[in-house]
């Protein structure tokens, strides 16, 4: 009995399959259409996994390619001895050592290595800056390794040229040759210009495809007290031993070979750094989730497809219905469709995917990820797990297709006619509710920036509105009753056949959605992260000092000059003084001191120990208030100066430097921060650095003049006289000066190259905040998202024009014009791009003012007080999302044949 | 070259060709056919006989090989495909057998097509299209969408649809063929009265009882006109014969 | 229609006896008719003295031939363009006809059809019209009836239009010389692989 109802079941899906794999054949446009949707992700995906497989090297491939031909690779890592673990990747230090590793030195290290060993020392990071035309270049990476050794030979590969010899020739790799725009034989320039050097050959390192150079080894000047991080690499002619090991050690060296070595137990962990156990559970739900929506995205673009199928095929099963088929037969046959697409969709994908891994790995290990990749591996688990829910889309976009078509009346559908899909007032209902909990959960989870929680919100409200978007296309239609002609069909014909338009416009409204909210919160992010950002030199001053204290003097006033005004358009140069301790050379601290009554009683440095209460009375301390942008608490950059480098420090107007120059002439002192200033006097004390514990040697006050300023540290400026009642003199530390018009960034930098001769000398300017806008992304995400909107609008305005060709030739036979026939299609695009946009644009900004809403709140028990996110609504973003639709309609118009159809029906 | 007196439709010397070199199908073969005001033609002839493809030549829907079609004194060669489409709504009615509906819009919304396509205002229009509705016996069904009606109540949606406004050429393929033998006559007496109120109609049936309503009954054979009735005359002459 | 008319086209084919001409006579019309020998020479008689045939000398046998006249020729031509009319016909005269037609060199069957077919849609015509202008609910008896014409007629020019398909088809195979039986659509087959290609 029940071997013959598994036997029935096996049967009726051997026919059901049968049945999908004709009507795919006999449908060839829709099924390609589907197809096409289940193989991109499907390939991308693929793509990915097995190139990031590739990419990821075992512990042995990662060793060779370390080690080259050597056999280890010794490194010094403390004075005392140590313990390693077996991969030489972690060490204890016993904890009576202390100080720094002392650097290696392979006399000492030989006598500890078996006879007939060889050694040859390895830089793996140098310094290497190099003029490129008239500025200086430090994107090239530099080793210092003899490739004419063996040893070093082993690291890397030959493509042209032969070893270095002499100290003043190099190897680059072809990617350095370019970015410095040499050949081999050309010389290249150090960026201080005292030395060049020959390039002599191309050599590639397997691990580095990026620019780099390696130089020819070079002996320290002096004794260093530490090392520079250089490494011995071995030829242990006996291989590697417990004892050997255990010698090393004991001398605080590491030894990391091919294999984990002897002698050290397997099982002890000492690495440093997170453990490699991969995702954590946080990372992994995130994933789960991104997936779920991309699922869902995939589901939503292919299901109007077999909504239409089933449609076309009413008949066809209709006369299943009449042959004896049951509801089971019906939703079995329309599910058989999403099985065999989704499967074809998957084998394609996953072939294109390896295929394309395969066919580009040189340019994805030169671009993408600058190494070479080890051996050809696809990550089987991967695909399997890819194939599969490609396959589950196809099962799931046929899913709700399959349900209306085991429910539609058998009657009807013999008669050709259709059978209104009945209206269901529980969908929208539900999918109000689920946008309610949505909306919920996202807020929680922002308030506890948990991100989980956020997207799983943001899912949940997704799948609300794809409910919702039925019920709305309906209202939409009954409310399009006064349009014209082309768009009232349109309208109309999405709510008739919304089995089909709700998931189009579905589709387009959760990417716009997921865009647009991403979008806004990135905004509003950048924005935040702009509004906190303080200068900390008024935009043209260039300060040039000297801060090395071991190189005496200032800057040189003639070279300073002469680069100034080839590069900057200026020559006047205003000497720059920093106070110092007369007495002598012990660094001392300037401080202002805050009047009584005005100093915060809680320190920013105890955040930790601030409970709520606290952080709620310091907000409401008025005290306390401060600008969130300043982080340099109690800290003041103190200069002596009577009012020549005021402006070029603080940026103050000209009437503002008058008074205070007066003030300083009048032997003051000026601040930036006018909290400091009490009744026009300023308190000020000085700190000795020198012992553990700072003490407070001279105190004094003096007039004070504030100037409010929005630059970084703030700045006091003391006269002459203040510093000397302070017991302070003012030494000169190099100049300031102001840049002519018209000075770019470029500018500035030959500025740099000019004065990089002047060995020490610092150039400071304010050259923006360093965090780029992230513009690029946005577009990104909107570009995608755009993508989607018109994959998606294209693929059900194809549909709805291959449903609608009848009702072409019926317009056209009673008298449409070849431009109603394209406003039409128009139109039809239209529906399906214009709600779907318009719905994500909303849902979108809704998601995101909810989330930055939860954001602030989250932080408004806080002290110190946090810069709130601002809304930013990136208009770029929002553009590209509205000026889609507006394409997919004219290009729906463009493409519409607007010949008449003459449906040659000889009878 | 004028139009013969009263003529609505001419068609003369026509031919059409799908096609080029040996696998030319020869649909139409120097096809002549005049219809007057008032007067409903017949084309009669089996599948393939050039039957539609006479009815699409004579809506502008598809143009001749060779030869001219005038419909209101408006030769069809020298429209664009504007002027093409405009005449169809303003003059020409067409009736299909099916595909005649559209789907999305209620009967008196597709009645008013041609109307609201024509730039009519959308009140008048409805208007207009009621009256028609009524006329055809549906006054009180304009709300319904065309598949709660049954097919006869369609192709008399149909036919509304065909003859609102001033149409002067009506063209019928086949509008009987999927209806009933009662329902077809009555599709049929609604055609004839209008036609006799004065406009013209080509009918394209296989059908020699629904031939019969036209006026002038002509055969088609391979492209070919191959026989026609002359227009009948007086019908007492019947009466007496036929021994009433 | 009358054995006349049957004799005269029987003769057109060539001269033949009585015995012959009957029996030619019931194999084309399938028997559905018999004669009987007497209503044969009767017939002969009458159409010699008419002069609408004419008999020729006795052979050895004993049996005289007889061959029609071009006044025989005239009334037979006459004949076959003449419809049926519905009113004044037996039952089967117009089978009758068509059959002979077929058999009979130099009559266009096609058109003996054609004829046939627009003088029984006029019929058909005039019947609708007299429906068309009986719409009161008291004339549904009248109108009953000419429905029966009306579904009476309909049968008779769809078996004409069979009739009309079947000759495309026909090929001539004339007892006598070859293609004395007249002109059935020589071309006939082009146009149907035609249409079977643009569908």
């Amino acid at each position: 009995m029940r071997a013959g109802r598994l036997d029935g079941t096996v049967a009726s899906w051997r026919v059901a399959l049968r049945v999908a794999q004709r009507e795919a054949w006999r449908a060839r446009g829709r099924a390609a259409l589907i197809l096409v949707m289940i193989v991109l992700p499907v390939l991308g995906l693929s793509f990915t996994a097995v190139t990031w497989d590739m990419a990821r090297l075992t512990t042995a491939e990662r060793m060779a390619r370390q080690l080259g031909v050597a056999d280890a690779e010794l490194q010094m890592v403390s004075p005392g001895p140590v313990t390693q673990s077996p991969w030489g990747d972690g060490w204890d230090v016993s904890s009576d050592t202390k100080g720094p590793p002392p650097p290696i030195d392979p006399a000492a290290v030989a006598p500890l290595l078996p006879a007939g060993s060889r050694m040859l020392p390895v830089q793996r990071w140098a310094s290497f800056e190099v003029l490129r035309g008239d500025r200086i270049d430090n994107i090239v990476q530099a080793r210092r390794v003899d490739l004419a050794d063996p040893l070093g030979r082993g690291l890397v590969e030959f493509l042209r040229g032969r070893a270095p010899a002499a100290p003043d020739e190099i190897a680059a790799s072809e990617p350095a040759l370019d970015r410095l725009g040499v050949r081999p034989g050309d010389r290249v320039t150090a960026a201080d210009g005292f030395r060049t050097w020959t390039v002599v050959a191309v050599v590639e390192f397997p691990d580095q495809l990026g620019p780099v150079v390696v130089l020819p080894p070079e002996k320290p000047a002096g004794r260093p007290d530490h090392g520079d991080g250089t490494t011995l690499l071995v030829d242990l002619p006996g291989g590697i031993d417990a004892d050997l090991v255990r010698r090393l050690n004991d001398h605080g060296l590491v030894i990391t070979a091919r294999a984990p070595v002897p002698g050290v137990p397997g099982d002890r962990t000492m690495a440093f750094g997170p453990p490699s156990a991969g995702m954590d559970l946080e990372g992994m739900s995130v994933a789960v989730l991104v997936g779920g929506l991309g699922l869902l995205e995939v589901v939503l673009l292919v299901g109007p497809a077999f909504a239409v199928g089933v449609r076309r095929r009413r008949r066809d099963l209709a006369l299943v219905a009449v042959a004896g088929g049951d509801a089971v037969h019906l939703r079995r046959i329309v599910l058989a469709d999403g099985l065999v697409l989704g499967a074809s969709g998957a084998v394609v994908g996953v072939l294109l995917g390896v295929g394309a891994a395969v066919a580009l790995r040189p340019l994805t290990e030169r671009y993408l990820f600058q190494a070479r990749f080890a051996d050809y591996r696809f990550l089987p688990e991967a695909l399997v797990l890819i194939a599969a829910v490609a396959v589950l889309a196809g099962v799931l976009a046929a899913l709700v297709p399959a349900w209306t078509a085991a429910r539609q009346d058998v009657v009807a559908g013999l008669a050709g006619r259709r059978t209104p899909a009945a209206y269901r007032r529980h969908w929208p209902v539900l999918g109000a509710a689920l946008v309610a909990v949505g909306v919920g959960l996202a807020a929680v989870g922002a308030n506890r920036t948990s991100p989980t929680v956020l997207l799983a919100g943001v899912v949940l409200g997704e799948l609300g509105l794809v409910c919702v978007t039925p019920a709305l296309v309906g209202l939409l239609a009954r409310l399009g009753r006064a349009l014209p002609v082309a768009p009232r069909i349109a309208l109309r014909d999405a709510s008739r056949n919304r089995s089909s338009a709700a998931p189009a416009i579905s589709a387009v409204m959760a990417a716009v959605a997921t865009s647009v909210a991403l979008g806004v919160y990135i905004a509003s992010d950048e924005a935040r992260g702009m509004s906190t950002y303080l200068p900390n030199l008024p935009p043209g001053s260039v300060l040039v000092t000297q801060p090395d204290p071991n190189i005496p003097g200032v800057p040189d006033r003639d070279r300073v000059i002469e680069a100034a005004r080839t590069h900057l358009g200026t020559e006047a140069l205003v000497p720059l003084f920093h106070p110092t301790c007369a007495a002598d050379d012990d660094p001392c601290l300037v401080q202002a001191v805050l009047p009584p009554g005005r100093s915060c009683p809680w320190q920013v440095g105890d955040i930790e120990g601030l409970d709520e209460a606290d952080q709620r009375r310091a907000r409401a301390d008025e005290r306390c208030q401060r600008d969130p942008r300043n982080t340099y608490d109690g800290y003041v950059e103190t200069i002596v100066d009577d009012g020549t480098a005021l402006p070029l420090l603080t940026g103050a107007d000209p009437s503002t430097t008058a008074a205070a120059t007066a003030a300083l002439a009048a032997g003051g002192a000026v601040v930036t921060d006018p909290r400091y200033v009490h009744d026009g006097r300023l308190s000020l004390a000085v700190r000795r650095a020198a012992g553990p514990e700072q003490r407070v040697s001279t105190s004094a006050t003096v007039a004070g003049y504030a100037v409010e300023v929005e630059l970084g540290p703030p700045r006091l400026v003391l006269s002459r006289p203040a510093a000397e009642r302070l017991g302070l003199t003012g030494q000169q530390v190099g100049w300031a000066l102001r840049t002519g018009p018209a000075t770019e960034a470029a500018h500035r930098e030959r500025f740099v190259a000019a004065l990089r001769p002047l060995r020490g000398v610092q150039v400071s300017y304010e050259s923006g905040n360093p965090e780029g806008p992230v513009r690029p992304l946005l577009l990104l995400l909107a570009g995608a998202a755009g993508v989607i909107t018109i994959g998606a609008t294209a693929a059900a305005t194809g549909l709805a024009a291959a449903e609608g060709r009848a009702d072409l030739s019926t317009l056209a036979a009673v008298g449409a014009g070849p431009g109603v026939r394209r406003i039409l299609s128009l139109s039809q695009a239209g529906v399906i791009a214009v709600v779907g946009s318009l719905l994500g644009i909303v849902a979108g900004l809704a998601t995101a003012l909810i989330i930055l809403a939860a954001l602030n709140r989250h932080h408004t028990d806080r002290w110190p007080v946090e810069p709130p996110f601002p809304t930013v609504v990136p208009w770029s973003t929002l553009g590209v999302l509205v000026v889609v639709p507006m394409v997919a309609m004219l290009g729906a118009g463009l493409l519409t044949r607007s010949r008449l159809p003459v449906e040659r029906r000889l009878d | 070259m004028t139009t013969a007196d009263g003529a609505v439709l001419e068609v003369r010397d026509v031919h059409r060709t799908h096609g080029a070199g040996p696998a030319a199908v020869h649909a139409l073969r120097g096809v002549s056919l005049t219809v007057r005001a008032g007067e409903l033609v017949a084309v009669m002839g089996p599948s393939g006989s050039g039957k539609s493809t006479l009815l699409a030549l004579a809506g502008g829907l598809d143009g001749p090989s060779a030869g001219e079609i005038h419909v209101d004194g408006q030769r069809l060669g020298a429209l664009d495909r504007r002027r093409l489409a405009q005449l169809r709504r303003r003059r020409i009615g067409y009736i299909f057998q099916n595909l005649n509906l559209i789907a999305s819009l209620t009967a008196v919304e597709n009645v008013a097509l041609p109307l609201e396509l024509d730039g009519t205002g959308a009140r008048p229009a409805r208007r207009l299209a009621l009256d028609a509705l009524a006329e055809v016996g549906l006054p009180e069904l304009g709300d319904r969408f065309p598949d709660q009606l049954s097919g006869g109540q369609q192709q008399r949606v149909a036919i509304a649809r065909a003859l609102v406004g001033e149409r002067r050429l009506v063209l019928a393929d086949e509008p009987t063929g999927a209806l009933d033998s009662q329902t077809g006559e009555a599709v049929l007496h609604l055609l004839r009265r209008r036609i006799d109120a004065g406009a013209a109609g080509v009918l394209v049936t296989h059908e020699a009882r629904h031939a019969a309503w036209a006026d002038r009954v002509i055969f088609l054979r391979d492209g070919v006109l191959v026989d026609s009735t002359a227009p009948l005359g007086d019908v007492a002459q019947l009466l007496t014969g036929s021994g009433r | 229609m009358s054995i006349r008319h049957g004799l005269l086209a029987l003769l057109e084919r060539g001269q033949m006896y009585g015995y012959q001409l009957r029996a030619s006579f019931e194999e084309s019309t399938g028997s559905t008719w018999p004669l009987n020998i007497g209503q044969v020479y009767t017939t002969l008689a009458r159409l010699e003295r008419d002069g609408l045939v004419r008999s020729l000398p006795e052979s050895e046998a004993g049996q005289r031939p007889y061959e029609i006249t071009d006044a025989g020729r005239a009334d037979l031509t006459l004949w076959f363009a003449t419809p049926v009319s519905r009113t004044d016909r037996p039952r089967d005269e117009l089978a009758i006809k068509l059959a002979l037609a077929l058999t009979t060199p130099g009559v266009d069957v096609r058109s003996v059809v054609q004829t046939q077919r627009a003088a029984t849609i006029r019929t058909l015509q005039e019947l609708t019209r007299l429906k068309y202008a009986s719409d009161r609910p008291e004339d549904l008896p009248w109108r009953l009836v000419l429905d029966a014409m009306v579904f009476q007629a309909e049968a008779e020019v769809r078996w004409l239009d069979h009739c009309e398909s079947s000759l495309v088809r026909h090929r001539p195979t004339p007892p006598g010389a070859p293609g004395s039986a007249g002109s059935a659509a020589p071309e006939g087959t082009v146009p149907r692989t035609d249409e079977g290609a643009r569908r």
